[in-house]
């Protein structure tokens, strides 16, 4: 371990390697040795060796991007080392292993909340715990509850985590982890959306868990909290550990000088001068009271020639505020540039007043990649490079050349795709674009990430140039060294504040992390706290409000259309109508569940089909009974291997579910056709009677498709692998960070698919009453628009047997009362689309929540 | 100095290259190789009439294909391409009742009915917040309910001459349809890549907040495209129509499906962003001309279905392998084989090549990034692309 400078590192008991191996003492509950992760070129981590106590909360401090959370990943087997091992209360974890590392004792709290968003809380909880301690469906909410007032957070259990707050996200990510019991629990910078009080119920959940016996590992950036709370400090920097110590042993000074190091010597280039006395230069851009979600009364200007940085610990609302100005966060205030008042309400208007952004996320935001570095420079100024609409090649050649060697953007070629381009020389060209655009504020969002040192320097003398061409620069950054280095003056933010304002001698690095993490700022309380959603409201939200809408409509209409039709309830038609409505209700529960799944599968029809062709086969005059089961079976066993092909191809290929069930599609058809040429075979009339068979109007597979229905139900909403199903389906993977099985899942949905459609299939067999090749493909949309109707989320994660169930009755009864009402035959087409349109905008609206932040919110 | 040779050389190479690396290429070798091996498969498939039979098919899938194309291109898919292929259909042969004056009326009524589909489609999806999968579900089952009531249930129709001798007349030996179908492609193909609304259209196809970062309308570009694209069905529809005579009620089905094979068959991916109007139309002239090619063959429809299943599942498969990351794995292995046991050897490539859900990925600086959306596009975008 490269010795740390001149720092009181005398002072720590810095803990080695080889003492960790000897000291294998049974109160070490975590113990990483000798970890070592690269990405691409980046060292992650450098032979990090790491223990933590029992009844021990050992601080993990370092700077962003010193690979504390790559560090905790390892330790849960998020992500596998290239080197070192991990071990857990004495077990060694395999690598790359979540569930292990849960069933070992381990639970991590990461700083982005991973919550399944389209699961409740409760579910979020009881998928979070190993299996002795998953309370039973009955008492689940009960015991939700109390898991949640362990951390003093008042959160309906039955509501969706989707729709909570950040600072409710984040207790219940700490619930979880306390829930399950582990005798390591990680928290990755727990406090930072949580207000006062809340901060306090986690100390002293933190101290209750500690006297348990268990062991908390507590990352912060926050030096009056890791004082609070922790009993042992490491410091990482550059992936390397730099000191372990007893708290009390270490000032704040030295652990300030610890995380920060002192690194390469970079340069920077010459400040403003204009703070010579009588120089007055014209102010750019003046903001004033801008307040928002995360921003509260923020106020500031910015002169000619002046770089302005905005610091803080991430998420104080520095991004925001610059996020605001560029027309991206939903804010007010007053915004001038030039002594203008200007709207920043959305990107184009902001540009429009002269503002230009650079973002910090530059692939997402940034970038367009797989275009050329010639077609993303001249994206902004596509006006000057073309004439009457057609971009002239030759002046756009010439800007991009230009742009090129005024920035040193290597390799020096304006055709290859700019996402090829080293991270340096991206972050030039999207740098070199906001500023080909000659903007009145240039506003840069971390404008050297994942750049290095080389390109960072250039990048630099970059700003101060433009700088001194008179336009404002706004700078965010999480580097302090860079914001003492380039800024004339640089913001501190602490909880969507400006707590302090730096700048001459007062600008230094120390200042701006010690400002930044001594602010002693407390998060309002109320706009943390929402008020409690309406019960209506969140009844709206549910997975059951499509189903009781679609009850309702399916009565409605149906005493609409026998009001003034009495043969509509006659015996004869609503045995048609439920025996016609069971084949689409198998149909389009199947798709559910694929659906539920994250999937899809349009070879739902075809399936139907070949089962009718199968049948044909089998179920013949002649062979009473014993035809239909031996067809049935020969047609579930088709289906059984149609499921795993479908999945075999999505997950084994890596084709995406809409082509892969296409090519099943198509195939299906084949191989009915290559088995019944023309329609043959006719179906005995015992098979069907046997299979047509009803009770007081009622066809008895109507009776049992209801109870499949109301038991899928139960199955998905009840058993702990059915929730599984729908966290997979919501979000592959948090689902599989919390243990979840993802592969097994997709192959299992999609053969209960297939085996719902091979129903479906022998009861169309019964309707046909011949081995018709060309039947089923229609019912492939038809099963989607069911599922859809009865809640589903195509995104998956998300739908209800009994909708889906209610959804096909619907459609059926929409088509069989067209007939009743002496409507034109086009309803039978109209009732079914509007049905769909209007519920998918129905759902639709009751589930979007406004965010805040425009780029989410994009379709 | 060698410099500038150096240069223009490297040039050369590094855009051949690229060239053979794009997923727009494969499609050609892919149909030159089908072309000469038809007159094996099938004696007569390639005859000059044969030919001149073929390609107006074609050449009507291949301008549906293109608005679909420019749909994928914007992340949506498009499923009442199927309604609005059969009633622009139905509407120019139906009400001319025949006669040339009442054609152009129709067509215009017809390409009108296109846009304002075009448009609920758009609403829907940019206003509404359906997923384009279901608004385009919901729009083209209204449309089948229209087709129903102006043509109470049954086809009967007398095409207008005029459109006839569109469907079958040649100009210079080639079928109208041919030039028509060839002149939007290079239009549509030349727009895309020399204009600036192209240009803003590519852009926001491939990273929609970036390009709303950049102030460019977002949900305009988004409502345009279906617009568009519905008048590409429209104009496709017309074509078919002057071929077929008389429409049935559903003739735009057997489009649905293969509009989206060949876009995706053309190398574009479901998952949006990247599309090519050109590479769409080969992929339009290769699923045709193995259908004819089969046919040719003497086979029956049922082969046809399954060699076109199995052609495109082999396509896809073929284009998502990672070549480059199996030859390391082998490579690993068989490392790993010698040193007589396993090691560490395969895992680096393991855990990044393979799209294992799950795998996590800490936004790391520049590094990570390329991970994180080489991992995606089997998760999160199954998400966006359904």
């Amino acid at each position: 371990m490269p010795a740390p400078d001149a720092l009181p590192q005398q002072a720590t008991t810095a803990v080695s390697p080889q003492d960790l191996q000897t000291q294998a003492s049974p109160l070490v509950t975590l113990r990483l040795l000798g970890i070592c992760k690269t990405f691409g070129r980046l060292v992650a981590l450098d032979d990090v060796s790491f223990e933590v106590r029992r009844g021990e909360v050992h601080a993990l401090l370092g700077e962003n991007g010193a690979g504390k959370s790559t560090l905790m990943a390892v330790a849960a087997g998020a992500i596998a080392p290239d080197a070192g091992t991990v071990e857990i209360c004495g077990h060694r974890l395999e690598r790359g292993d979540p569930r292990a590392a849960q069933a070992m004792g381990l639970s991590v709290v990461y700083q982005h909340p991973s919550v399944v968003d389209d699961l409740t809380v409760a579910e979020n909880l009881a998928l979070s715990v190993p299996k002795l301690a998953r309370p039973s469906y009955r008492g689940l909410h009960t015991w939700a509850s109390e898991r949640l007032e362990l951390v003093d957070a008042h959160i309906d259990p039955r509501r969706r985590a989707g729709e909570l707050s950040v600072a409710e996200r984040q207790l219940l990510e700490i619930a979880k982890a306390l829930a399950a019991d582990a005798r390591v629990v990680v928290l990755d910078e727990p406090t930072e959306s949580l207000s006062a009080s809340e901060s306090r119920e986690l100390f002293a959940q933190i101290e209750r868990v500690r006297r348990n016996g268990t062991s908390v590992v507590y990352i912060s950036h926050r030096l009056p909290e890791v004082r609070r709370v922790a009993e042992r400090i490491t410091v990482l920097r550059d992936g390397q550990v730099r000191a372990t110590a007893y708290a009390q042993e270490l000032s704040d000074d030295e652990v300030l000088g610890l995380i920060v190091g002192r690194p390469v010597q970079q340069t920077f280039p010459a400040k403003a001068t204009f703070a010579q006395p009588g120089e007055e230069r014209p102010t750019v851009l003046e903001v004033a009271h801008l307040s928002g979600q995360k921003l509260a009364d923020v106020t500031f200007s910015v002169k000619e020639g002046e770089i302005i940085g905005l610091a803080g610990v991430e998420g104080n609302g520095q991004r925001d505020a610059v996020r605001a100005l560029a027309g991206l966060v939903g804010h007010h205030g007053v915004v001038r540039v030039r002594s203008r008042d200007v709207d920043t309400k959305n990107p184009s208007r902001a540009r429009r007043a002269g503002i230009v952004y650079v973002p910090h996320d530059r692939h997402r935001e940034g970038l367009f990649g797989a275009m050329s570095v010639k077609e993303n420079l001249s994206l902004l100024v596509l006006r000057e490079v073309e004439s009457a609409g057609v971009l002239r090649r030759d002046r756009e050649q010439a800007f991009a050349e230009s742009q090129i060697k005024a920035f040193d953007i290597r390799p020096s070629r304006t055709d290859i795709a700019a996402g090829n381009l080293s991270g340096g020389n991206q972050q030039k060209v999207v740098m070199a674009r906001a500023i080909a655009a000659e903007p009145t504020v240039l506003l840069a969002d971390e404008p050297s990430r994942g750049v290095d040192v080389g390109a960072r320097i250039e990048i630099y003398n970059i700003l101060r140039r433009v700088a001194d061409k008179g336009t404002a620069v706004v700078i965010v950054s999480a580097d302090a060294m860079e914001l003492a280095g380039l800024c004339d003056r640089v913001l501190v933010f602490s909880r969507g504040q400006v707590v302090e304002t730096l700048s001459g001698d007062d600008l230094t690095e120390e200042r701006i992390t010690g400002a930044a993490i001594t602010a002693k700022v407390e998060r309002a309380e109320s706009s943390v706290r929402r008020q409690q959603q309406g019960v209506l409201r969140r009844a709206a939200r549910s997975d059951a409000s499509p189903s009781a809408i679609l009850a309702v409509l399916v009565i409605g209409l149906a005493l609409g259309t026998g009001v003034g039709h009495s043969l509509f309830f006659g015996a004869r038609n609503v045995n048609d109508l439920l025996f016609l409505a069971t084949i689409l209700c198998l149909g389009g529960v199947g798709q559910l569940t694929v659906l539920l799944r994250g999937s899809f599968d349009l070879s739902v029809g075809p399936m139907m089909g070949l089962t009718v062709v199968i049948m044909s086969f089998f179920a013949t005059s002649g062979s009473g009974l014993t035809g239909l089961l031996v067809g049935g079976l020969v047609a579930a066993a088709a289906g059984v291997l149609v499921g795993v092909i479908n999945a075999f191809f999505i997950r084994n290929l890596g084709i995406g579910p809409v082509i892969s069930t296409i090519v099943t599609y198509i195939g299906l058809q084949g191989v009915s056709l290559l088995l019944r040429p023309q329609s043959a075979g006719p179906i005995g009339t015992s098979v069907i009677n046997a299979v047509q068979v009803s009770a007081a109007a009622i066809p008895i597979v109507f009776l049992v498709a209801a109870a499949i229905a109301v038991a899928c139900e139960m199955y998905i909403r009840r058993t702990h692998r059915g929730r599984e199903l729908r966290a997979v389906g919501s979000d592959e993977q948090r689902a599989f960070r919390m243990g979840a099985h993802v592969g097994p899942s997709l192959f299992l949905s999609h053969v209960v698919c297939s085996l719902f459609a091979v129903g479906a299939g022998i009861l169309l067999t019964t309707q046909v009453g011949i081995g018709d090749p060309t039947i089923g493909a229609s019912y492939t949309l038809t099963t989607l628009a069911a599922a859809v109707l009865g809640g589903a989320s195509i995104f998956g994660g998300r739908g209800s047997y009994v909708g889906a169930f209610l959804g096909a009755l619907l459609i059926q009864e929409a088509i069989t009362s067209t007939s009743f009402l002496g409507l034109p035959q086009a309803w039978s087409e109209w009732l079914p689309g509007v049905l769909i349109l209007g519920g998918a905008a129905l759902y639709s609206r009751l589930r979007t929540q406004a965010s805040g932040d425009a780029v989410a919110e994009l379709v | 100095m060698g410099g500038p040779v150096r240069q223009t050389r490297w040039d050369t190479v590094s855009r051949i290259s690229a060239m053979l690396r794009s997923p727009f290429f494969p499609i050609w070798p892919a149909t030159a190789a089908l072309f000469a091996l038809s007159p094996a498969i099938a004696t007569g498939s390639l005859g000059g009439s044969v030919v001149t039979s073929t390609l107006p098919f074609a050449a009507v899938l291949a301008i549906a294909a293109m608005g679909q194309t420019l749909v994928i291109q914007q992340r949506g898919l498009d499923l009442s391409v199927a309604g609005m292929i059969s009633l622009t259909a139905i509407i120019v042969t139906k009400y001319p009742n025949g006669a040339n004056s009442g054609l152009l009326p129709a067509i215009g009524v017809a390409l009108l009915a296109c846009v304002i589909t075009g448009a609920a489609n758009g609403f829907a999806i940019t206003r509404l917040r359906i997923t384009p999968l279901i608004a385009t579900l919901g729009t083209n089952a209204l449309l089948l309910g229209v087709i129903l009531i102006i043509t109470s249930g049954s086809s009967t129709a007398t095409p207008a001459p005029a459109l006839t001798s569109l469907g079958f007349g040649k100009l210079w030996g080639i079928p109208h349809t041919v030039l028509i179908a060839l002149a939007l492609v290079v239009i549509v193909a030349l727009a895309m890549r020399f204009t600036a609304l192209g240009r803003r259209f590519v852009s926001v196809g491939t990273n929609a907040p970036g390009a709303y970062v950049a102030g460019i309308g977002v949900r305009r570009y988004v409502w345009s495209t279906y617009i568009a694209a519905s008048v590409l069905y429209g104009i496709a529809a017309i074509l078919l129509a002057g071929y077929v005579g008389t429409p049935g009620l559903s003739a735009g089905t057997a489009y649905l499906l293969p509009s989206i094979t060949v876009v995706v068959l053309g190398g574009a991916s479901l998952a949006g962003g990247s599309g090519s109007v050109i590479g769409s139309a080969v992929g339009a002239i290769f699923l045709i001309q193995l259908q004819q090619d089969v046919f040719g063959a003497g086979a029956a429809t049922s082969v046809q279905y399954l060699i076109q299943a199995g052609v495109i599942a082999a396509a896809m498969a073929v284009r998502n392998v990672r070549w480059t990351s199996v030859v390391q794995r082998l490579r690993a292995r068989r490392a790993s084989i010698t040193q007589g046991g396993q090691g560490m050897t395969g895992t680096a490539t393991d855990a990044r090549d393979r799209p294992v859900p799950g795998q996590f990925v800490p936004a790391l600086g520049h590094s990570a990034g390329p991970q994180i959306s080489r991992i995606t596009p089997s998760q999160p975008s199954h998400r966006r692309d359904p």
